[in-house]
């Protein structure tokens, strides 16, 4: 049995949990309609909005990686909640004992999933915002890196929050408890800014967004705006967010009995 | 062969296994009977890599469970019904393992033949099946790999007559094939009918072992046998039994 073996058995689970395909659908029309309408409604209010360093539009559109932020956390809690489903996790270490390598395949699995989903997303920004605002679009006035740069960080950072859904997936095992408080996580962190910027930047959402959003977007809800930490560190510190988190969830999923908690109940 | 070996496994301050040790050989079923909670299904755990021992060892087949190449070849196992994700159909369960174990797409359809499921039932979900055909379906994951050892966790739950009869069938099937069969129970009359051997627990420890027809011929009954070293065991007087298994 190979690790490809393992990923396909893996892929195949997702392909058929129907949960998935669902929020995988919905997510997509979702997506699309408030990108059209968002752009649609720049372009015709604002065709300058969410410029940046002088250049329109470099920024348009980066905030629907912070207002669908619960999607990837949807679909990483979905992929791995499953697992403890109808005791199918059983099934699963009795298939592939190397709790390793299941746990390597269920991130690859997520990672795909959320970097298509997220992919989809930075493609209907650009085509949407980018499309309609014509020859102020940041590829006739020269700010088309940046901008590929800032929704290159919003796929990061939608990468990241799902690695990191994942893992508080593996190590609390409950699927409803685990979305509520990632999807909150991701919401009620800005809030927090206007009490402790120096404390609550650190939040893996509010660091997150710094990734992409436009600096003035979060500097206007911060208690100390000059406390901000820059982009290399937003991401740096994010990646540790999500590095930490799957540690933490091997070392959890690979001591773990699978049969905890029928044991001590029985 | 399944070997346990002084296997303890604890739970905080819950022992749940407590030195146990029995042997279920090759072409012979072996009952692990019991009351709930005696630590039947936690043994199994054990064998089966699910659980850590504390100490001890488990074996099939003279290698620990996650030792075999591919594990579901050597060794299938049924615990807690189907083991499937509820929104799956059978088909689409069952295909997810296969294709994991690298095992060919007909043994899907053989074992869900094997286990009598109807194929108006193969491409239905999970959530829908009753109890009876959940087991039948976690009978089925167990038997895709057509292992030499089979391990089945209180198989008869949620199973009709007709099923329970159907059980009986394959389990002494299986044995008379040469394939070690261990299943736990608490029902004393099934687990007479179709073990040739019994392994004995209560709390967390083995309190008599042996074969059901010397035990039967001994005691009138296997739960006559059962209830006399429970007696034996919390006097304090049992011996966990010597010989076979």
């Amino acid at each position: 049995m190979t690790f490809r073996d393992i990923l396909a058995g893996e892929a195949r689970k997702a392909l058929t949990l129907r949960s998935l395909t669902l929020a995988t659908l919905i997510s997509t029309v979702v997506m699309l309609a408030f990108t059209l309408v968002d752009a649609l409604a720049a372009v015709l209010v604002n065709p300058a909005r969410g410029s940046v360093s002088g250049l329109p539009g470099i920024d348009a559109g980066t905030y629907c990686f912070f207002y669908f932020s619960f999607l990837p956390i949807i679909i990483a809690v979905l992929v791995t909640s499953s697992e403890y489903a109808g005791g199918q996790l059983t099934v699963s270490m009795l298939a592939v004992p190397r709790r390793g390598a299941v746990l390597a395949a269920k991130l690859v699995t997520v990672v795909v999933a959320t970097l298509g989903l997220a992919i989809l997303q930075a493609v209907m920004i650009l085509a949407c915002y980018q499309g309609m605002l014509g020859e102020n679009s940041v590829f006739a006035t020269g700010g088309g890196w940046q901008h590929l740069g800032l929704l290159a960080q919003g796929v990061l950072y939608w990468l990241m929050l799902g690695v990191l859904s994942m893992s508080v997936a593996v190590i609390f095992r409950q699927q409803t408890g685990v979305l509520a408080v990632m999807v909150s996580l991701a919401f009620l962190s800005t809030p927090l800014l206007m009490i402790s910027t120096a404390i609550f930047q650190y939040l893996p959402a509010n660091v997150g967004t710094m990734m992409f959003m436009a600096r003035e977007d979060v500097s206007n809800i911060a208690s100390d705006p000059g406390a901000l930490m820059g982009v290399p560190a937003a991401t740096a510190v994010t990646v540790l967010w999500s590095v930490v988190a799957i540690i933490a969830a091997a070392i959890v999923f690979t001591r773990r009995d699978v049969g905890a908690r029928l044991a001590s109940a029985e | 062969m399944i070997a346990v070996d002084n296997v303890t496994k604890r739970h905080g301050s819950i022992v749940s296994v407590n030195e146990v040790s029995f042997t279920a050989d090759a072409g012979v079923v072996t009952g692990l009977l019991g009351p709930n909670g005696a630590g039947k299904s936690s043994i199994m755990r054990i064998i089966c890599d699910l659980d850590r021992a504390d100490s001890g060892t488990a074996t099939v087949s003279g290698r620990r469970f996650r030792e075999h190449p591919i594990p579901m070849l050597a060794v299938g196992a049924q615990f807690e019904g189907a083991g499937a994700h509820p929104s799956r159909t059978a088909i689409e369960h069952l295909r997810w393992v296969a294709r994991t174990n690298r095992l060919p797409k007909h043994r899907v359809t053989e074992v869900l033949e094997l286990v009598d499921l109807q194929p108006r039932d193969w491409k239905r979900r999970v959530r829908e099946y009753s109890l009876g055909m959940q087991q039948r379906l976690g009978i089925a994951t167990a038997m895709l790999g057509d292992p030499q050892t089979v391990i089945f966790d209180e198989p008869a739950n949620g199973l009709d007559p007709i099923g329970i009869q159907w059980l009986r069938g394959l389990l002494t099937e299986l044995a008379r094939e040469g394939k070690t069969v261990l299943l736990s129970s608490h029902l004393m009359g099934e687990t007479e009918m179709i073990a040739d051997r019994v392994v004995l627990m209560d709390r967390a420890r083995v309190i008599g072992r042996g074969a059901v027809a010397d035990l039967v011929t001994e005691h009138g009954s296997l739960e006559q046998a059962f209830f006399s070293r429970l007696e034996a065991s919390r006097d304090g007087t049992a011996t966990a039994g010597g010989g076979q298994p």
